[in-house]
């Protein structure tokens, strides 16, 4: 109880929340890149992939359990090559903070604040979400769970309860399948499944750390499972076609809930409230792994003042990126790259970590 | 005083003695100088010093110096070892419960100034104390602030060891342990650190023991003293320890592998570490049957978010999301709004600050009628505020539930917190509507996982809820006590098993 690492289970509540927040908002890119209702196969496959990249990664990386991915690379690649994995991560997961906290913002002013200028909204969520950063590790881990208990429960609970007037048929035919649109979807899927780069990272922070091969399994069968339910709910309540233009899908849904004695005209705006805890923890928790990534890259100790640097970064970024909206038609290329980054360096860590352990020994 | 060193041993004349302790208790009339002669030829003198008011005379005069006069060989006396006196002492069937030798001039002032009763012995470089604490006390009542329906009816005094015996009487566990120490320069105010032996958190302890030592402070007139000077975040509103006046809850405090920390002059012990849950659970809800006090915690934890956030929700729907309502009331409260010439906010803070008036004042004022002003207040204040058209009759509603949801938070200090807390939910939603509240109940939920007791995190259970999940039986709902068999994991026991009180 007096030690600063989280246990393993707060490991796997930081990963589901993380890849929950951006399953939510990669959602209409999922929907729009299978024509049918067979995007479900697209995240099947993407957890297929990074189950057999886990276990791997997971195996080559026994002796290096005390290492995040950049620490680890620094060991096993030359300085430079260790130096340019920890900027893309550095670079990677500022540009995914940035844009949940644009998309997020988005969200706020158009259902809460209308006359709220966008930078106030996001300002005030980096500043809360420094807060928090600054703290460590233990307090994110304190605060996913109790999020998890108080927030996403309720708020998926919500989300069940809007499949009242659904029609169950719009999940077939799933035959004949849109197989290319369900392979290029895979990236997609695979990215939404962040908790798979943020493992990388907080692995190393885990008291029993023997756990972390089940966990981590453990986590990837419950994503996917949250992920493909997620989606096919948001079919079976809008179908195939209506579904496809929806820009955030979990604030449409929420608009029919049917709850007995539930007297909110506005069900959106109470799925939010809980929303915003949801996605506000997901900031903080890809705030804090920036601030890990850049203690890793530039051999500091200090790890809680790099969230000052982090602060205007995240502001310019957020306010200068357009919205996740505006961005569709743009986005496939850079998922792609990003998807398969975040394959490929693990694995090649991975590589070599096992080849100089074979070497070694 | 300045000239003085109170660590010299005490003199063999006992005139000089009596110079430096006169000295020392200058201008001090309470303290009485009693000389005496006794031996075969009265010519041994003996000085009696003690505190008016805070010895049991009877005790001192009848049973303590009649049978030291008579028993005693006096004239011997001032060849002996401290061991010896002792020993001699001990043999003259001396009607006193406790004699110490002691042999410097600070530790008889000590002495003295704690209600004992110390005897010099002229020629004689020793001084006894003879034990003589008494002094007028209150009864053991039931405490006013921590009523019961069912439950014992007694409650700590303002007498320490008093309330270590009424802890003792319901533990009679050779294992329950009370080390004393004292704090406080001036007042030398005593603390006693009760535990149970093979039960209690070793790093609890030893964090307790340890800031307790390092106290560097005058005088402690109250426990509340310790509690601020031995907490972990001095800056948070939310209380880190508990307080009771109830030996049976310091008892279940203790089973669970808790400390108690004792203070003398005041009848609130305090309870470490102390947890979120604990300040939501009460003493009676293990004394009433499963099932009613199930409900009663359950009701307590709804009665929670509606302290804390029901004004500032309904500053948020009024003023930022009235789409929020179902349209009937939503025209209703349009309505009701249109003659009041203030915002929501403003009428949700005046009336908030006039409840806190009309508390503030029936705390001030004696019981019967500090209830009478609470009732008339509230009434009339409420009625007159609506019909000047001041404020909305769903305002006055919204503030008159949440003052009775916060008669509900077990914990005084807890449940003030709380009250502290929605003036600035209020303000945070009157800027930024349910954003704001959301944004103020995550700083709030940051906050609280920050905080620790004694090292033991506030929020347990909810913070690592898969590790701990025995624990959380016992949080929402209060279980049967026979599921209370194991004790609380995130205490870290050394034995397994306890039956739970």
């Amino acid at each position: 109880m007096f030690n600063q690492d989280i246990t393993p289970y707060q490991n796997l509540s930081i990963l589901l929340l993380v890849s929950f927040v951006l399953q939510s908002m990669l959602m209409p890119v999922l929907l729009t890149g299978v024509d049918g209702p067979e995007g479900w196969i697209s995240v099947l496959i993407a957890a297929l992939i990074l189950f057999f990249a886990i276990k791997a990664v997971n195996k080559a990386m026994k002796t290096y359990d005390e290492d995040t991915i950049i620490s680890v690379s620094d060991k096993v690649f030359p300085k430079f090559i260790s130096k340019l994995i920890g900027i893309y991560y550095i670079f990677m997961f500022l540009t995914v903070n940035s844009l949940i906290m644009k998309d997020f913002a988005e969200q706020v002013k158009l259902m809460m604040m209308f006359r709220t200028p966008l930078s106030t909204v996001i300002v005030a969520i980096l500043l809360t979400a420094a807060y928090a950063a600054k703290k460590g590790i233990h307090t994110i881990a304190n605060i996913t769970n109790i999020v998890l208990l108080t927030s996403l429960i309720p708020y998926l609970l919500i989300i069940i309860f809007s499949t009242y007037y659904a029609d169950y048929s719009n999940i077939f035919p799933v035959y004949p399948p849109d197989m290319e649109g369900i392979l290029k979807s895979v990236p997609n899927a695979a990215l939404s499944f962040f908790g798979f780069s943020l493992l990388l990272f907080s692995n190393s922070r885990v008291s029993a750390k023997g756990k972390n091969p089940k966990i981590n399994k453990r986590y990837l069968l419950i994503s996917a499972v949250l992920y493909m339910v997620s989606y096919l709910l948001i079919i079976v309540k809008f179908g195939t076609k209506e579904a496809a233009n929806l820009v955030w899908p979990f604030v449409s849904i929420m608009k029919f809930v049917n709850i007995p004695g539930f007297f909110f005209e506005s069900t959106e705006i109470v799925g939010l409230c809980l929303q915003i805890t949801v996605i506000f923890t997901s900031i903080c928790i890809l705030a804090f792994f920036t601030n890990l990534a850049m203690q890793e890259t530039f051999k500091t100790k200090e790890n809680g003042y790099f969230i000052f640097i982090q602060i205007p970064i995240l502001y310019l970024m957020a306010a200068g990126l357009p919205g996740m909206y505006m961005m569709f038609p743009y986005i496939q290329i850079p998922i792609y790259i990003l998807s398969g980054m975040n394959l490929f360096i693990p694995l090649l860590a991975a590589y070599a970590a096992g080849r100089k352990y074979k070497r070694s020994t | 005083m300045k000239d003085l060193d109170l660590n010299q041993p005490i003199n063999t004349d006992i005139h000089k003695n009596e110079q430096i302790f006169r000295k020392v208790f200058e201008n001090a009339d309470d303290i009485i100088y009693r000389k005496l002669e006794a031996g075969k030829t009265k010519n041994l003198k003996m000085l009696l010093l003690y505190v008016d008011g805070m010895t049991t005379k009877e005790a001192i005069s009848e049973y303590a110096i009649e049978n030291l006069l008579m028993g005693l060989n006096l004239d011997k006396a001032q060849n002996m070892s401290n061991a010896q006196l002792e020993q001699e002492i001990a043999k003259t069937s001396i009607a006193v419960s406790e004699i110490q030798i002691i042999t410097t001039i600070g530790e008889c002032v000590d002495k003295i100034l704690s209600g004992e009763t110390v005897l010099l012995l002229d020629t004689c470089n020793k001084g006894i104390m003879l034990s003589s604490r008494g002094w007028p006390m209150r009864g053991v009542q039931e405490p006013s602030a921590e009523t019961l329906i069912r439950g014992a009816r007694d409650g700590f005094n303002e007498t320490m060891k008093v309330n270590i015996s009424l802890i003792r009487r319901r533990l009679r566990d050779p294992k329950l342990k009370v080390k004393y120490t004292q704090v406080g320069k001036r007042s030398k105010t005593d603390i006693a650190i009760i535990y149970i032996e093979d039960l209690v958190n070793k790093t609890v302890l030893k964090t307790v023991e340890k800031r307790i030592n390092n106290i560097e402070i005058d005088a402690v007139l109250e426990s509340s003293y310790i509690e601020e000077m031995i907490e972990d975040d001095g800056y948070s509103p939310f209380p880190q320890l508990e307080n009771t006046e109830r030996p049976d809850a310091a008892a279940s405090a203790l089973l669970e592998g808790r400390v108690v920390i004792a203070v003398d002059n005041t009848p609130s012990v305090l309870i470490a570490p102390a947890i979120f849950v604990s300040f939501m659970q009460s003493s009676e809800d293990y004394y009433e049957r499963w099932l009613p006090a199930c409900a009663i915690r359950l009701l307590r934890y709804i009665a929670l978010p509606i302290v804390m956030l029901l004004p500032a929700l309904y500053v948020a729907v009024t003023q930022y999301h009235p789409n929020l309502l179902p349209t009937q009331l939503s025209l209703y409260v349009a309505a009701s709004r249109a003659n009041v010439p203030f915002p929501p906010y403003f009428e949700a803070l005046l009336m908030e600050l006039v409840i806190e008036l009309v508390r503030e004042a029936s705390y001030r004022i004696t019981t019967p009628v500090g209830s009478t002003i609470g009732l008339v207040g509230g009434l009339v204040i409420g009625q007159s505020s609506v019909e000047a058209g001041l404020i909305t009759p769903l305002a006055v509603i919204v503030v008159a539930l949440t003052a009775i949801a916060s008669f509900t938070i077990p914990s005084y200090n807890f449940g003030a917190t709380l009250r502290l807390i929605r003036f600035a939910f209020i303000v945070l939603a009157a800027t930024f509507g349910l954003f704001g509240i959301s944004i103020g109940l995550s700083f709030l939920t940051i906050h609280l996982c920050t905080l620790k007791s004694c090292g033991i995190p506030y929020m347990t259970p909810f913070i690592s809820f898969v590790e701990n999940k025995r624990d959380l039986k016992d949080t929402l709902i209060r279980p049967r006590i026979r599921k209370l068999v194991r004790k609380p994991d995130y205490l870290h026991m050394e034995k397994e098993e306890k039956k739970n009180v």
